[in-house]
């Protein structure tokens, strides 16, 4: 044969080893270890799917960041009317409108509630949809009624409603806003108004609590240059709104909760990568043969990396068809179980979770098989002939890649690169903690009795250290988490306690006017109702802290503040029912102390000494840090993370504030308080607390169906490591085997092994979920630690079948094979 | 079909660096036989492997179907197995996925030769395996996976065999079976055919045997047997 016609080259096709690549699917992925890889997948996929899905739907529902939800091209809010030198300032061009939001006690005939209330000007809304019925416009001595309202007031359309010294008229129901801040914590039933009867009412006062919006539409140009104009001059408490800015959810906890879900399904997708990891790392370490023979037949390099990827290409296929499927369908759950906590019309989801979905599965499936890949396509080709020979790729190379992808992954998922970090090195010590502790608890365990599957089971543990030790380490962090979730959920849960407890205050009484003041004091006293002192409320803002400016709202530069206006307060002495930890009260002859509440001078990071520096009522003032409070916040008395010295602010106007405990059932007393005072406003605490705690219970159910699915993700890395584990087995069971192990004992050897194993992981995360547990309350609740008992040997029963279940179909296959490995030599 | 002129194989282990085979000389002629025998560790399956392009010798120069395997790369030494080698290994290496039919048509596929299909039952019929082409390796005896390993071997019409102890893994009953049909199909397909093995009688039915001994070539002694007697 001649060298030309024996090189003659062929193109070998590069889709050559495509059967190769689905039969491999198909077989592995129905039994073998690439099903524990593509459920892994599936459920990273169902994990970013569902939160996604719900906070895209809650985002559209919301029409954040839109004209629409602002109701204008621009707004200018504030919690002080807006001066009119600055009103004035503004380019020709544009017209204005106004709200203001405020929350007042509203009665129909005996009927009283409070409300939260928008009073809208001529023109609102400019843009989106305001829904009334029936249709009309919002008319001066006329009131729209949310349907809940006109529940509790048991008004119907043509009532009269008193509103301060005003009444109107119920002139129908109040269904929509196109900017209502919609918020699952807004306890207030809404109800709608014009601006014109603001003033006769005479509810709002000093130490109110208020929203301004001043709503503007115009030309873009004219936009434009009423932005560049108004914020130079912007004042502390105000703040420019427009489309495409405001883009957060507005319910705050709404938000946090959302994080909160976020972070949860963060750890599924890391439980769910860990998984893959475990799965890819032994499939490639088993398609080492299979390569060498491939290149020894002739395959091309092309023909290798096309086989490779279509091999991905049809497990991340597979997943994230199964992974989308299992995300929608939990997204349709998490909807069902927040029900009411989300706005009523919730539209379809958009095309984006589903691309992101797309997108992180075929992220994580590149970041996680790149280097086994690599590897295994370096396997050379000698291999057929010598088993020792291996590719010159070293293994430790996915570490740091993995390492900084997922925390890429992550960031982006979470918008936090701290937490992803934070999570990540925990997932990363724990690993390491777990997997130490259960190999130290081997090694300490009594030797058992020679020649017994015990024996032989506990020297094998013994003997391969790292094989042990990753196995031990995967399947601890899986138990552990499962041991933490049940804990927290539990704390969560018994964290509601007897807070509606029998003699605490049941109602606060806001904007008592100072013109009231001695008036409710003496009705309350003539009545024999059991209350608080009288406290006199002022708001304003903290804008320094010891001459460093703080941010006045998240995301904005400088310290961290508290975000928001604050209610403050001055008094001669201190309060009962706070505990002074550090400082000391007024120190006589020195001007402008300010006490503050321990918690937020920790969060904030004040010391006893530093100034402070607020802006109230337009003005700065200034006053030192004498003392430092504890508050009980949960006795419902009126507390204040500020008290200030009376030198300071006693010469403000203030409205008075004070708890009162209304005797069960008698309604009738707080009508007589409130008509008779009618701008002061009256909150049942008791109530709001039954919705709070409803509130939260329905989150914590939410969370609760996140929860089990990180649980599932667990279990998954048990199952998955558990396989690998066994079908390492096989060389050393058909040595044993050939060496004259009976059935009997091989299969006692691997059942002692696997029992050990699930044991000794199972009180190894017993000890780390304490000591998790032990951290969490230290940093983030006040309870006292308690061990949990029924971990210590819940979790190694877990561990123990969880870990027996998952070898049950690998271990028959695999001594199934080792005894027909001896009887197939003949034939 | 082979020329092996002047081959030493070093390889460095540590600081040490070992000879594996010294200035080894030979010439396969086509469809002739040729037995690689010699003690464990002589280096019969490094010098399989130089001459299958698994690995690049040391020093000397190696010509298979009239190409030097020196002047190609990784991927031409691939593409010369896919088109002129076929393999056959102690641990018959199917692949435990693909049933018997698939795992003959890999080679097949690999190269991108039409119907392989057809030609893949057709060899199983002729190794005898026509009822059992659909089972897969982990449902085979022995003697029937290295059959199949036989048939994937001649998929591709090679114009050289390389077996590595075909019958090692199989009783003396079976592996008569074994080299019976491998030496037939061998003489049918005119196919030049080396194989290494510990096994004397194997060795004696081929036309050549060649005795290795510490890396080098030391008896170069015909065979009197015919190849291929049962066929």
């Amino acid at each position: 044969m001649s060298a030309s016609s024996g090189m003659k080259r062929l193109p070998r096709p590069a889709a050559g080893l495509w059967p190769l690549a689905r039969r491999l699917v198909w077989q592995e992925g129905r039994h073998g270890i690439l099903r524990g890889f593509v459920l892994a997948l599936a459920l990273a996929v169902a994990c970013v799917l569902c939160v996604s899905l719900v906070a895209d739907r809650l985002q559209q529902a919301l029409g954040l960041g839109s004209r629409e939800f602002l109701a204008a091209d621009l707004v200018l809010q504030s919690s002080r009317v807006v001066p009119d030198s600055q009103l004035k300032s503004l380019p020709a061009g544009l017209v204005m409108s106004q709200t203001v939001s405020f929350s007042s006690m509203l009665f129909v005939g005996d009927s009283m509630q409070l409300a939260s209330i928008k009073a809208v000007g001529d023109g609102y809304p400019f843009y989106g949809n305001l829904q009334l019925h029936p249709q009309g416009k919002v008319k001066p001595g006329e009131i729209w009624l949310s349907a809940r309202l006109m529940a509790l007031l048991q008004a119907k359309v043509g009532a009269t409603v008193e509103l301060g010294n005003i009444q109107l008229r119920v002139a129908g129901e109040l269904h929509q806003e196109p900017d209502e801040n919609f918020s699952p914590f807004l306890l207030a039933p809404r109800a709608l108004m014009h601006i014109q009867d603001v003033a006769p009412a005479q509810v709002i006062l000093p130490g109110s609590r208020i929203q301004y919006r001043y709503l503007f539409k115009g030309e873009q140009a004219v936009i434009a240059e009423a932005v560049t104009r108004l914020k130079p001059s912007l004042l502390v408490e105000q703040r420019l709104l427009q489309p495409g800015t405001d883009t957060q959810l507005s319910g705050g906890p709404l938000q946090r909760s959302e994080r909160f879900f976020r972070l949860a399904s963060l750890i599924g997708l890391l439980l769910g990568a860990l998984a893959m990891q475990i799965a890819m790392n032994h499939f490639t370490r088993r398609q080492a043969d299979n390569m060498a023979l491939l290149k020894t037949l002739g395959a091309s390099r092309r023909q290798l990396w096309v086989w490779m990827l279509s091999l991905l290409g049809l497990l991340t296929g597979v997943a994230f068809v199964l992974g989308g499927g299992l995300g929608y369908l939990l997204h349709l759950g998490f909807l069902q179980l927040l029900g009411s906590l989300l706005p009523p019309e919730m539209p379809p989801p958009s095309w984006v979770p589903f691309a992101l979905g797309l997108l992180v599965s075929l992220f994580i499936t590149l970041l996680l098989s790149f280097v086994p890949f690599w590897r295994l396509l370096a396997t050379p080709p000698q291999r057929v002939l010598r088993q020792d020979v291996q590719g010159q790729v070293p293994g430790w190379l996915a570490l740091p890649l993995i390492f900084s992808g997922t925390l890429l992954l992550g960031w982006l998922f979470t918008s936090d690169a701290r937490l992803s970090l934070g999570l990540l090195l925990g997932m990363v010590a724990l690993l390491l903690i777990q997997g130490g502790l259960a190999y130290g608890l081997l090694l300490v365990l009594p030797r058992a009795r020679r020649g017994t599957g015990l024996a032989l089971a506990l020297a094998h543990l013994r003997r391969e250290r790292w094989q042990s030790l990753t196995q031990l380490a995967a399947i601890a962090l899986a138990l552990l988490l499962i041991g933490v979730l049940w804990a927290s959920r539990s704390a969560i849960l018994s964290g509601f306690d007897s807070r509606l407890g029998a003699d605490l205050p049941n109602r606060f009484v806001l904007n008592i006017a100072q013109a009231d003041k001695p008036g409710v004091e003496q009705w309350l006293q003539q009545q024999g109702i059991a209350h608080s002192d009288l406290y006199p409320v002022i708001r304003g803002r903290l804008t320094e802290i010891a001459g460093e400016p703080v941010a006045q709202e998240e995301g904005d530069a400088g310290r961290a503040g508290v975000n928001r206006e604050l209610s403050m307060t001055w008094l001669q002495q201190a309060p009962l029912h706070n505990e002074l930890v550090a400082g000391s009260w007024w120190r006589a002859g020195e001007l402008g102390q300010v006490s503050v509440e321990q918690g937020v001078a920790e969060r904030l990071g004040i010391q006893l000494g530093d100034m402070l520096q607020f802006n109230i009522e337009g003005r700065e003032i200034s006053a030192r840090v004498s003392s430092l409070r504890k508050v009980n916040w949960e006795e419902m008395q009126p507390n204040f993370f500020m008290i200030f010295s009376p030198d300071l602010l006693q010469d403000y106007p203030a409205s008075w504030l004070a708890s009162l405990r209304v005797p069960a059932g008698d309604q009738q007393l707080e009508v007589e308080l409130v008509r008779r005072y009618p701008a002061l406003t009256l909150i049942d605490t008791d109530s709001i607390m039954q919705r709070l705690q409803g509130v939260l219970e329905q989150i914590s159910r939410a969370l609760g169906l996140m929860f089990s699915l990180v649980a599932l993700a667990a279990v998954l890395v048990l199952f998955t490591q558990v396989q690998a584990g066994i079908s390492r087995r096989w060389q050393e069971l058909v040595l044993m085997r050939t060496l004259g192990a009976g059935q009997r004992l091989l299969q006692r050897t691997l059942r002692w092994e696997l029992l050990a194993t699930g044991l000794l992981a199972g009180v190894s995360a017993a000890l780390g979920t304490e000591l998790v547990m032990l951290t969490l309350q230290q940093l983030w609740s006040e309870l006292a630690w308690q061990p949990h008992y029924l971990l210590w040997w819940g979790l190694p029963l877990l561990g123990a079948a969880l870990v027996m279940l998952a070898a049950q179909g690998p271990m028959r296959r695999l001594l199934g094979s080792v005894l027909a490995s001896r009887l197939r030599q003949g034939g | 079909m082979i020329v092996v002129r002047e081959v030493t194989q070093r390889v460095t282990l540590g600081s040490e660096t070992l000879t594996i085979l010294e200035g080894i000389n030979l010439e396969v002629k086509p469809g002739e036989t040729v037995a690689l025998v010699g003690a464990s560790g002589s280096g019969k399956s490094t010098l399989l492997g130089l001459l299958a392009g698994l690995d690049l010798a040391s020093e000397g120069e190696i010509e298979v179907a009239g190409v030097a395997l020196g002047q190609l790369d990784e991927e031409g030494r691939a593409q010369l197995r896919a088109e002129h080698i076929g393999f056959i290994f102690q641990s018959f290496l199917l692949l435990p996925g693909l049933s018997a039919l698939e795992n003959v048509m890999l080679p097949a596929e690999i190269r991108g030769l039409p119907d392989a299909r057809v030609k893949a039952e057709l060899l199983l019929r002729e190794v005898g395996l026509a009822d059992r082409i659909h089972h897969h390796p982990a449902q085979l005896s022995g003697g029937e996976q290295q059959r199949v390993a036989i048939a994937r071997a001649f998929i591709g019409q090679p114009s050289l065999l390389l077996a590595d102890e075909p019958t090692g893994n199989l009783d003396r009953h079976t592996g008569d079976k074994i080299a019976d049909l491998l030496f037939r199909l061998n003489r049918d397909h005119g196919t030049s055919l080396v194989i290494v093995t510990h096994d004397e009688q194997l060795a004696l039915r081929c036309a050549r045997r060649l005795h290795l001994d510490s890396g080098k070539l030391q008896v170069n002694e015909t065979s009197h047997i015919r190849t291929g007697v049962l066929a």
